[in-house]
């Protein structure tokens, strides 16, 4: 299970980390496919009230999600991510409203954070041009 | 971004119209700051560089192993620097640009045959610049003039000619730095050729072009700028206008000017006035045109014809949100790209003029220096045809306050002239105003002026500190934005002396002036320059030995920038309200802050909050009064 860690005092708020997942998930793997392919970002760096905050997924070990789910959509991987079943996935929007962390997106589905699972490593810790994000395999 | 306003004048303007806003679903510069956080913290300071291909670069200072240097090498002082440069020469081209169209217009009015309206200051100009006034009329002159101050642009050899009105010692000074502007056109260009990548690498040597470009902004393009337009359009004279959106009215068809150029302003100003105009008004069920001016449009009619003044930079989306603004004019300078989709919810029409300035979705009618009437008259018959299809969506503030206008350098002398004794002082001079410093009755001046900024509590940065430097017998002078935010909450109305410390009171009931002065639009802070070049002049001393200081408590524009670095290379204490994006070079920082005032005797220094910087500017005042042993 890959964790990552973040160090809210090291980021700058470049968004790096945005571009770069964004760019991990197009067919192309670059930025311009993104936005092509209308594709978002599975973490985002906020300003909640002066504090800057992450909002990606935390791997939870009994995610709310899941639990929310009317279809039971969603599904906990064995590398810890949560996945989603599109057959029956009806984008309903609950599991939105459960994560406490706000890591879900629906586009329209929800968009959950895979830790660049084919990738040799998150892509947003290693665009971290700070190295606020940092990977923990735990 | 702040969120806690305590300004009286504006807030119920503000929380009405923001209200409002969200009702019809219409986004604001304020909601789009709220959307913009967390902002990269590499802009903030200045660290990241886009000048060639290689980059982005960005300099990591946060984590200790991130690169410390550019591809190229460059270091974040190098890097911060060549951005600040950049700025500071894009705000320089743009007052400049502005210059030159006044002398552009100035030769057009010639060719049409079309009287200025300030033939001694034409004269008094035209002595000064050393150009033979006995013969020929007032028309030959005044294309000697647009053509000597055309010029002034891109002349090759020598220096520019304003740069005499400063003090000698002044003067010595920049000499000894190899800072005297050469040519406007030149002094920017240079400072993007040394910008460039591999170029300049010292980060004081960028400084200096910067300041040299900066320089050729305030004592020429700016300066042009002012004495061309009050020579074309009048010098302004002391009188009352209505101000914030208030002015508005529910059954004449309002139109909004908002930019920079005084030609396109004064043309509508003859537009709507035109009898043939108000009957079609009229035809179409209004009862009049109700013009109005925003930013320093705003500034510059109202100045000149008492034009009221709707609001500052931050206002802009609100004036149209009322619903009731037939046609918002712009010509160029911070018009928000914005104001297309702000106008699509409502009836108004944007209509852009300037080849310098068109912005998709809006209605381009491209204003003819040839044909200024005809142009401003089309515009004109636009906003009256579109009277019509006003829905009932409307909310005008009542809010609007009063005050006093048009303290141009002149009207400052002729007041200065009613308090002098005919017999033992010649007038024409600033001695009153010396003397009133030098007695301590006031204890100096301070100068006000620059744009909004959500960083910052909007309008209230600019009226509290006017408010604490008056309480403490100083002397306001303000342009732009700042003036528009003094005007809206009252400061410049007769009343305010009772705000104003005991010796200052005194001072402006004497003088029948507020204590807050309307001195004009951004570039006409030249005005200001060459004031306390006159009082320098007068005492015998440099600027920089003057108990003045200067603020921009809530400035956001490149212009600002060159702004404040000709007025710290000019040798005055400068307090900026919102930091520019150098932070990441500390050793830059240090220069702007502290070095710099070993150099020209000015420097920056960086205060959010106005009772502080009110507090530092008055430290720095009283510290001048001292040195000068007065």
């Amino acid at each position: 299970m890959v964790k990552i860690s973040f160090n809210k005092d090291l980021c700058m708020g470049c968004k790096t980390c945005e571009l770069a997942c964004a760019a991990a998930h197009s067919r192309v793997k670059s930025i311009m496919g993104a936005i092509k392919e209308n594709k978002i970002s599975r973490i985002r760096i906020k300003k909640v009230s002066g504090k800057i905050k992450l909002e990606q997924c935390m791997l939870c070990k009994n995610p709310k999600c899941m639990d929310s789910c009317p279809t039971k959509s969603l599904s906990k991987d064995e590398n810890g991510t949560v996945k989603v079943n599109y057959l029956t996935c009806t984008g309903c929007g609950l599991c939105k409203e459960a994560c406490p962390f706000g890591a879900i997106v629906l586009e329209p589905f929800p968009t959950l954070c895979d830790r660049c699972e084919k990738a040799p490593e998150p892509l947003c810790a290693r665009a971290c041009p700070t190295k606020a994000l940092k990977v923990k395999a735990v | 971004m702040q969120d806690n306003r305590n300004c009286n004048s504006c807030e119920p303007v503000l929380n009405a119209l923001l209200k409002k806003a969200k009702e019809d679903k219409v986004e604001t510069v304020w909601d789009r700051a709220r959307a913009m956080q967390p902002q990269c913290g590499f802009g903030e300071m200045g660290v990241c560089c886009t000048n060639c291909s290689m980059g982005p670069c960005r300099i990591v200072k946060i984590s200790p192993d991130g690169p410390k240097k550019g591809i190229c090498g460059a270091t974040e002082d190098i890097i911060a620097a060549r951005n600040l440069a950049r700025s500071i020469a894009a705000g320089a081209a743009a007052h400049s640009d502005h210059g030159r169209d006044m002398a552009e217009a100035l030769l057009d009015s010639v060719e049409q045959k079309r009287p200025v309206k300030d033939k001694e200051k034409l004269k008094f100009l035209a002595e000064e610049w050393g150009i033979e006034t006995s013969n020929g009329g007032i028309e030959e002159l005044a294309a000697k003039v647009a053509k000597t101050a055309l010029e002034e642009f891109g002349k090759p050899f020598g220096h520019l000619r304003f740069i005499e009105r400063a003090p000698k010692k002044r003067k010595e000074i920049w000499e000894k730095l190899n800072v005297i502007p050469r040519a406007i056109d030149r002094d920017v260009v240079e400072v993007l050729h040394s910008t460039h990548m591999g170029c300049d690498a010292d980060y004081r040597n960028i400084m200096n072009s910067a300041v040299r470009a900066a320089l050729s902004d305030g004592w020429g393009g700016s300066m042009i700028g002012t004495e061309l337009s009050d020579i074309l359009f009048g010098t302004p004279v002391p009188h009352e206008v209505e101000a914030n959106l208030g002015v508005l009215k529910k059954d004449s068809v309002n139109i909004v000017i908002h930019g920079h150029e005084p030609t396109l302003s004064e043309a509508m100003v003859i537009a709507v006035n035109d009898p043939e105009m108000l009957e079609i008004a009229k035809s179409q069920g209004a009862e009049s045109i109700n013009l109005v001016g925003m930013c320093c449009t705003g500034n510059e009619i109202s100045m000149r014809h008492s034009v009221p003044m709707a609001g500052n930079f931050f206002q802009q989306e609100l004036a149209i949100i009322t619903g009731a603004v037939e046609a918002m004019v712009v010509d160029v300078q911070c018009i928000m790209p914005s104001l297309t989709q702000v106008s699509k919810c409502y009836h108004t029409k944007l209509i852009t003029t300037s080849r310098k300035a068109k912005i998709p979705g809006a209605i381009h009618m491209e204003f003819d220096d040839k044909k200024p009437v005809e142009c401003a008259k089309r515009i004109v018959q636009e906003a009256i045809l579109n009277f019509k299809n006003r829905t009932g969506n409307i909310l005008i503030p009542e809010e609007k306050s009063k005050g006093k206008v048009g303290y141009s350098l002149e009207a400052i002398i002729k007041i200065l002239d009613g308090v002098t004794n005919t017999f033992a002082h010649p007038s024409g001079t600033v001695k009153p105003l010396a003397d009133a410093i030098k007695s301590g009755v006031v204890r100096g001046a301070a100068a006000i002026v620059g744009c909004n900024n959500h960083r910052v509590p909007y309008d209230e940065c600019h009226v509290e500190l006017a408010k604490e430097l008056i309480k403490n017998d100083v002397l306001v002078v303000t342009t732009g934005c700042g003036a528009h935010a003094c005007i809206k909450s009252g400061l410049m109305s007769d009343d305010t002396v009772k705000l104003a410390g005991k010796g200052l009171a005194t001072a402006c009931s004497l003088l029948k002036i507020p204590p807050v002065l309307h001195m004009g639009s951004c570039v006409d802070i030249s005005r200001i320059l060459k004031l306390v070049s006159m009082v320098a002049n007068y005492m015998d001393v440099d600027i920089k030995d003057l108990p003045v200081a200067a603020a921009a408590p809530e400035w956001m524009s490149e212009k600002a920038l060159s702004i404040g670095t000709y007025a710290v290379a000019s040798g005055i204490y400068v307090v900026l309200g919102v930091s520019p994006q150098i932070t990441g070079s500390e050793n830059l920082t240090k220069y702007l802050t502290s070095d710099m005032e070993n150099v020209y005797g000015g420097k920056f220094d960086i205060e959010p909050d106005p009772v502080k910087a009110a507090r530092k500017i008055l430290n720095h005042i009283e510290n001048k009064r001292k040195l000068l042993q007065i």
